[in-house]
């Protein structure tokens, strides 16, 4: 057994006997501590696996079942890097909802338990190399977060659950039936066996596989993914589930789970377009993407909501990733793996800090969060600063992977669409900016007493903004050198 | 055997499947789906019984093992669970007038089983008829679970989506490996457990299995 194989299981093993650890033992301190000892051992793990993949190049280890490649290793950094983030912003968040009767011992122990598991659903997706197997993790990710959305036991956490569940397993069945098309379009080139599943096989095989076959499959993989993705249309479970979720929770749908089943229906469109060719995929995905980013406009302009307004925002980057991805080219797929790192980090900032905000004042209703800069100045700067850095301006990361689409567009004779995507996109930056600056700035008209925003959820909130800064403008050599490499898997 | 029985017999089953999907998405009462969908699953599991034998792939039987033991046995089995503990044998609600669904549903199977039974969709076997009515089953489901808004009509709808691409799995590519079918199978377990669980707590605020109470989130 390799280095990677046995530091991968002991990365499994720790999330898992932390699990189910802290359902057994009594809950306190002891359940974060537990808990946090865990995911910075898998965030150790990852970060191992990344040194060995820049160095040697991707990998495969247990037989062909996983696959370690740059795309892979973006992706499972940003799960560990938002997930250790998550769990340390979990200690106020749940130590507030205990103290205020939200939520009781047994349950703030199965929180910590769902996480964790989540956690490892997460890091299975983007590391698997069959794609049925990558399949079965991302129905585990929506099993297991759908409980955590409704870990409060009210009404609208039933809602958003129940919706969450339904839609995201019809959804991703269909994603189910395109990897059996899939295989099917495979097995008369590569035999039955298992390789026909085998995503490193497949693309090396690619351009053998039947178009006819290949482009109804990932018009099925596309309905089936994107809706876990939470492109347009298919998106309308998103806004409920993420919104209801705790907001830690929140940050980790947002900032990673989409990312995952994006990458899945990323790397169906590599197979696709080799097989198919004709910028069959990437207008599937400009086509989709576009919608995504139309649609999310109106709702944020009209969200009463802080929380359902970072959901729908979430709605419209990961439109603008797919459409990135969609445009093609260099530098616009680099454009693409750059926001979504940028997306990760920002958007659980976002949602952290939208976290504490919302258990200090006790509300989620914007106008009733007016005048916040007065009383909570700290977790206000950071709050606006993450809209900010979400909204595509210097010095955030999103300036320099939105410049790299409108770029990318150009050289690539898509500056059209890429104009009328980016006018969308500065329409939704200008709204969510009004709404930010009016909770932040406007006068304060609720004279409620503010609670205390803990140090923790402050610092969860800047950390990943700075990461993000930092790997946009002033990237260390490997850093830059494994996104470059991830965008190239994107290539055909 | 021949294999123009074999193709005729599993047309047969599949053409049957989707009879029983059209009395899925009509019927009144919760616990006649339930039983509807098993009986559908044991059809499928039938399915995989004999393109097993006849092509002489013994995992394939293992297959058709999980999925009459989960999708006919078990998760009926649950539900019906569900429904005498909610005391949910209420008559499931409508959003179209019965009539119409029933119309509705049988337009959609023939009109998908006659428009897709050409050569291109013709099976390995030579079953014209699985792949069309699979299609079909998989628009049945989908007419479940948006028309009739009861907590079982919607597990039974995926249920009757679920049979549709497993279906169309079994019939084009023999299904997947073993390992990856055991792993959705196990997935598909979960999740209706998951709903099951859901359903109880819907059932405790609001009095019944009904889902469109389910409405206060919207914009």
């Amino acid at each position: 057994m390799t280095l990677i194989e046995v530091s991968l299981l002991a990365g499994l093993a720790a999330l898992a006997g932390a699990a189910a650890l802290t359902l057994v033992l009594p809950f306190g301190r002891g359940t974060w501590v537990i808990s946090a000892a865990a995911t910075t051992l898998a965030l150790a793990v990852i970060a191992l696996a990344a040194v060995k993949v820049s160095r040697d190049g991707p990998l495969l280890a247990f037989g062909d079942w996983v696959y370690i490649d740059a795309l892979g290793i973006v992706i499972a950094s940003l799960v560990a890097a938002v997930g250790l983030l998550a769990v340390v912003n979990s200690l106020p968040y749940i130590e507030h909802e205990v103290q205020h009767g939200e939520l009781d011992g047994r349950h703030a122990r199965r929180y910590y338990a769902l996480v964790l598991t989540f956690l490892a659903t997460m890091f299975a997706v983007p590391l698997l190399n069959n794609l049925g197997a990558m399949w079965i993790a991302i129905e585990a990710t929506t099993i297991v977060s759908a409980l955590l959305v409704s870990i409060h036991r009210d009404r609208a956490g039933l809602e958003a659950a129940w919706k969450y569940l339904i839609i995201g397993s019809v959804g991703i069945a269909f994603a189910l039936f395109g990897t059996m098309m899939t295989f099917y379009a495979a097995e008369p080139v590569l035999g039955d066996s298992g390789g026909a599943l085998n995503w490193t096989t497949l693309r090396a095989a690619a351009g053998q596989l039947n178009p006819e076959v290949m482009r109804l499959a990932f018009v099925f993989v596309l309905v089936g993914y994107g809706t876990k993705a939470g492109l347009a249309p298919m998106h309308t479970w998103l806004p409920d589930a993420h919104s209801q979720a705790p907001s830690p929770v929140s940050g980790l749908l947002s900032g990673v789970l989409l990312k995952c089943a994006l990458v899945a229906l990323l790397r169906f469109g590599v197979l696709t377009d080799l097989a198919v060719g004709g910028g069959f995929r990437d207008n599937a995905l400009m086509a989709f993407g576009l919608a995504s980013i139309a649609v999310a406009v109106p709702f944020i302009l009209v969200q009463g909501d802080v929380k359902r307004m970072l959901a729908y925002s979430s709605v419209e980057n990961i439109g603008i990733i797919a459409l990135a991805a969609g445009i093609g080219g260099p530098i616009a797929t680099y454009a693409a793996v750059l926001h979504i790192v940028a997306h990760s980090l920002t958007k659980s900032s976002l949602f952290f800090s939208a976290g504490a905000v919302v258990q200090a004042y006790g509300t989620r209703r914007l106008h009733r969060l007016r005048g916040l800069a007065r009383a909570t100045p700290a977790i206000t700067v950071a709050f606006v600063a993450a809209t900010v850095g979400l909204s595509g301006f210097p010095p955030f990361a999103t300036f320099v992977s939105e410049y790299g689409l409108i770029s990318g567009a150009f050289s690539e004779g898509r500056g059209l669409v890429a104009v009328i995507g980016m006018g969308l996109v500065a329409l939704a930056a200008a709204v969510l900016m009004l709404q930010v600056a009016g909770a932040a700035y406007a006068e304060r008209k609720n004279k409620r007493t503010p609670g205390r925003v803990s140090r923790l959820a402050l610092g969860t909130a800047v950390v990943p903004l700075l990461l993000a800064a930092w790997i946009a403008f002033a990237p260390p050599a490997p850093v830059r050198d494994m996104l470059r490499d991830a965008a190239a898997v994107m290539e055909t | 055997m021949s294999a123009a029985h074999v193709a005729d017999t599993i047309n047969a089953f599949a053409i049957a499947m989707v009879v029983v999907g059209v009395f899925v998405v009509s019927s009144r009462w919760p616990r006649h789906v339930v039983y509807l969908v098993a009986l559908q699953s044991v059809l499928l599991g039938a399915v995989g019984v004999e393109t097993a034998w006849y092509t002489e792939r013994p995992h394939l039987f293992v297959g058709a093992g999980l999925i009459v033991a989960v999708k006919a046995v078990l998760l009926p089995g649950l539900m019906l669970v569900l429904i005498t503990r909610a005391r949910g044998d209420a008559e499931m609600p409508s959003a179209l007038p019965r009539g119409l669904g029933l119309a509705l549903a049988v337009a959609l199977s023939l009109f998908t089983i006659e428009t897709f039974s050409g050569d291109p969709f013709q099976t390995p076997l030579g079953a014209a008829r699985a792949l069309p009515a699979a299609l079909a089953l998989i628009l049945l489901g989908l007419q479940t679970m948006v028309t009739r808004h009861h907590v079982v009509a919607q597990i039974t709808g995926f249920l009757v989506i679920e049979n549709g691409m497993a279906l169309a799995g079994l019939t084009a590519t023999y299904g997947m490996p073993l390992v990856i079918e055991f792993g959705v199978l196990l997935d598909l377990l979960l999740a209706v457990v998951v709903a099951f669980v859901y359903s109880r707590r819907i059932q405790e605020i609001h009095g019944d299995l009904e889902t469109h109470v389910l409405r206060e989130l919207r914009g």
